[in-house]
């Protein structure tokens, strides 16, 4: 699904992003420390900057995909797209909501049950109890979980947690979804089931941002792709070209 | 620029309750507002031009003697919070009543109070508690009683009241101005800070019943500990403080768990806040979510918790017997003003503690401190003046005495200690919002 570049489609609207982490040489986390440092002028901090001058607009309904070598900025511009960092210099404008599944089931509480977990996790996103309560047999069938909805999850596998975090981060049609390397988690029966539901998410106007580091897996979902290296944005332009170059570059 | 400009407008504002803190604190007490004088029976020689005095503060004479019955008044153009009195100088007899009269309005009609004299130094304290335009002082009432006064002083030791008074009339304009500043300049994260959290209320209210459900698993008596765990401790300390130190305090059941379990609402609601932000962090790492959700919720959970300790409270009362009386339907309010106290306490505590971890480490033995200076186990008045004046300018010194007032003693808490609650609740919180609002976004490279 191709979608219409106007302006009035732009869904997130990254411009001129730089973001810089002041990381101190030495970790100081005590206040004496600090003290001393300060009064002898020793707080150095050595700057690390992670984006610097990236600008991508993302149009309604489409599958983007973001590729690049590890510690190219991958994350760090999901975090900023998610609202989770603020960026230290351009803006960052996302219109909609926004489903970020950078790590499936954060913010799962290992003592509770799969049945309570659902309801916190559908609240950490942000969705309200009603909503969550329609939803709820469909995210048990899809996790297949049916039969430890009231087991805690300490007691679960990982990938067992995987497909819950999936299925609640999936509930709803957010209209920006983000999905970081979580599609390597689970069985291939699971990856196929999670790629039918991105697929049908995309089909029903979800916009996706996709960090993957199977190119294979990029080029079958997305329809435009971002090339970062070292925090600064190598090539944007549909997934056939970029994807060509970036194999080669591989090797 | 308007950074400069900032500065300016905050610079003005600490000027602006440095005037109104001592517009408070001296001119109201200056030697202009009053006018002293002493009436006396026939024979007898005072002189007002002996009375040197910084107002209302104090009223010091050279020497007077009486043998017949004999008073002083004093009177102010404008009415003063007045707690308590001293009565300095020599007598022949022990004072042990004082009638008192004195009038709350400039003008206003007498009221007459039969105080309970305190005798500590030789010196002689009264307590009065109320707001007083003009105060008579009856200090012997029968013929044959020489006396030596040297001093009359209003609120002795300056300190209780004064610098309780000049602080807060510093801090409270100080940290509205210091919001309003702060919003003005930075408007859209406090618009939403407010509206996100409006957003997710559903998801406090999952984070509040997940704390109790998992505070509880596998105890056998489950949600019962709320209830039972104030009692126990009452029983140990009532059977600890009957028969080891003696105070003079009836029903000292009641009087220490009022006390008691308002400070627990404290001390639990702060400690869990401090650490929120930290144990949180793989939520803030992975997910938007406004982060004063956190310290929010530890302190809503503090007060689920004290809600259930509050019925340890009320099975107490009804064994002890204490009268029922209309006021104890006003013991919401103390409870209210706590609860935006610790909120905003914990937002401070919560950004301190995400920078440097040695802020829990400090916390633990503050809060120990914190029991003792708070009249939890004992009563204000054992204690010496300079002591009591420490203990009043502890916030939770005015919270427990309001709850007590209202539930225990049946007591309308007067027109400053409300004042007093709601100061030092708003100063905590709006201090608390500007903190947290200016280094939240700061937290996420510390956890």
């Amino acid at each position: 699904m191709e979608a219409t570049k106007t302006n009035d489609n732009v869904i997130v609207d990254v411009e001129n992003v730089t973001m810089r982490f002041n990381m101190p040489k030495e970790k100081v986390d005590n206040l004496k420390e600090y003290l001393i440092k300060v009064m002898k002028h020793q707080v150095r901090y050595e700057e690390f900057v992670a984006l610097s001058n990236v600008s991508l607009q993302v149009y309604r309904g489409e599958v983007v995909g973001i590729v690049g070598l590890n510690g190219s900025g991958k994350s760090t511009l999901l975090k900023l797209i998610s609202g989770i960092i603020d960026p230290s210099e351009g803006s960052v404008r996302t219109y909609g909501t926004i489903s970020p599944m950078i790590e499936l089931g954060a913010g799962f509480d290992f003592e509770l049950t799969a049945k309570e977990n659902i309801f916190l996790n559908g609240s950490v996103l942000g969705f309200d109890r009603e909503f969550v309560k329609a939803k709820y047999d469909e995210i048990l069938d899809f996790a297949e979980l049916r039969d430890f909805e009231n087991v805690a999850i300490k007691n679960f596998s990982s990938g067992m947690i995987a497909r819950l975090g999936f299925a609640v981060a999936t509930l709803v049609k957010p209209d920006i979804l983000i999905v970081d390397e979580i599609l390597a988690v689970g069985d291939f029966l699971f990856q196929q089931k999670c790629e039918r539901r991105i697929n049908e998410l995309m089909s029903g106007g979800t916009t996706v941002l996709i960090v993957s580091h199977a190119i294979e897996q990029i080029e079958r979902l997305c329809n435009r792709v971002i090339w970062l290296e070292h925090g600064v944005t190598k090539m944007i332009g549909t997934t056939k070209e970029v994807c060509d170059q970036y194999k080669l570059s591989e090797r | 620029m308007t950074l400069r400009k900032k500065k300016w407008l905050l610079f003005a504002a600490v000027l602006l309750c440095l005037l109104i803190s001592s517009y408070f604190s001296v001119v109201r007490f200056s030697a202009s507002n009053i006018e002293n004088y002493v009436k006396k029976a026939d024979n007898m020689v005072f002189s007002a031009a002996e009375i040197s005095t910084s107002g209302w503060s104090s009223a010091e004479f050279g020497y007077i003697s009486s043998d017949e019955p004999c008073t002083v008044s004093v009177s102010s153009s404008r009415p003063v919070a007045v707690n308590n009195l001293l009565i300095e100088g020599s007598f022949n007899k022990t004072l042990t009543a004082v009638e008192i009269q004195y009038t709350s309005e400039v003008g206003g009609e007498m009221q007459t109070k039969q105080a309970p004299v305190t005798i500590k130094n030789n010196d002689y304290y009264l307590e009065i508690d109320a707001t007083v335009a003009s105060l008579t002082i009856e200090i012997c009432d029968e013929a044959g009683c020489e006396l030596e006064l040297d001093r009359i002083e209003l609120n002795p030791r300056g300190l209780n009241l004064n610098v309780q008074t000049a602080l807060l009339s510093f801090f409270f304009p100080f940290s509205v101005i210091l919001f309003l500043v702060e919003f003005l300049y930075e408007r859209e994260g406090y618009i939403k800070m407010a509206t996100t959290l409006k957003h997710y209320r559903c998801l406090l209210y999952d984070l509040v019943s997940r704390d109790i459900k998992t505070k509880y698993r596998r105890s056998v008596l489950g949600i019962l500990w709320s209830v039972l765990n104030p009692l126990l401790m009452m029983l140990v300390l009532t059977a600890v403080f009957a028969n080891i130190f003696r105070y003079d305090i009836n029903d000292f059941p009641v009087y220490y768990l009022t006390g008691y379990i308002l400070f627990n609402f404290v001390s639990e609601a702060t400690s869990f806040s401090m650490t929120s932000i930290i144990n949180a962090s793989g939520l803030i790492k992975k997910v938007y979510i406004p982060k004063v959700i956190f310290p929010l919720e530890k302190c809503l959970f503090s007060l689920v918790n004290l809600l259930f300790s509050l019925i340890a409270a009320v099975i107490v009362f009804l064994i002890v017997g204490v009268t029922p009386s209309w006021t104890m339907l006003l013991f919401p309010i103390p409870i209210l003003c706590l609860f935006i106290f610790n909120f905003g306490f914990s937002l401070i505590l919560a950004t301190m503690n995400t920078f440097f971890r040695d802020v829990g480490y400090l916390y633990g033995v503050f809060i120990t401190l914190w029991v003792y200076l708070t009249p939890i186990i004992y009563p204000i008045n054992v204690l010496p003046a300079w002591m009591q004046s420490i203990v009043r300018l502890n916030p939770l010194t005015h919270y427990v005495e309001y709850f007590r007032a209202v539930t225990l003693y049946g007591t309308l808490p007067s027109l400053s200690e409300n004042l007093a609650c709601l100061a030092y609740s708003f100063i905590f919180l709006l201090v608390g919002i500007v903190v947290f609002q200016k280094k939240q976004n700061k937290f996420i490279f510390y956890i």
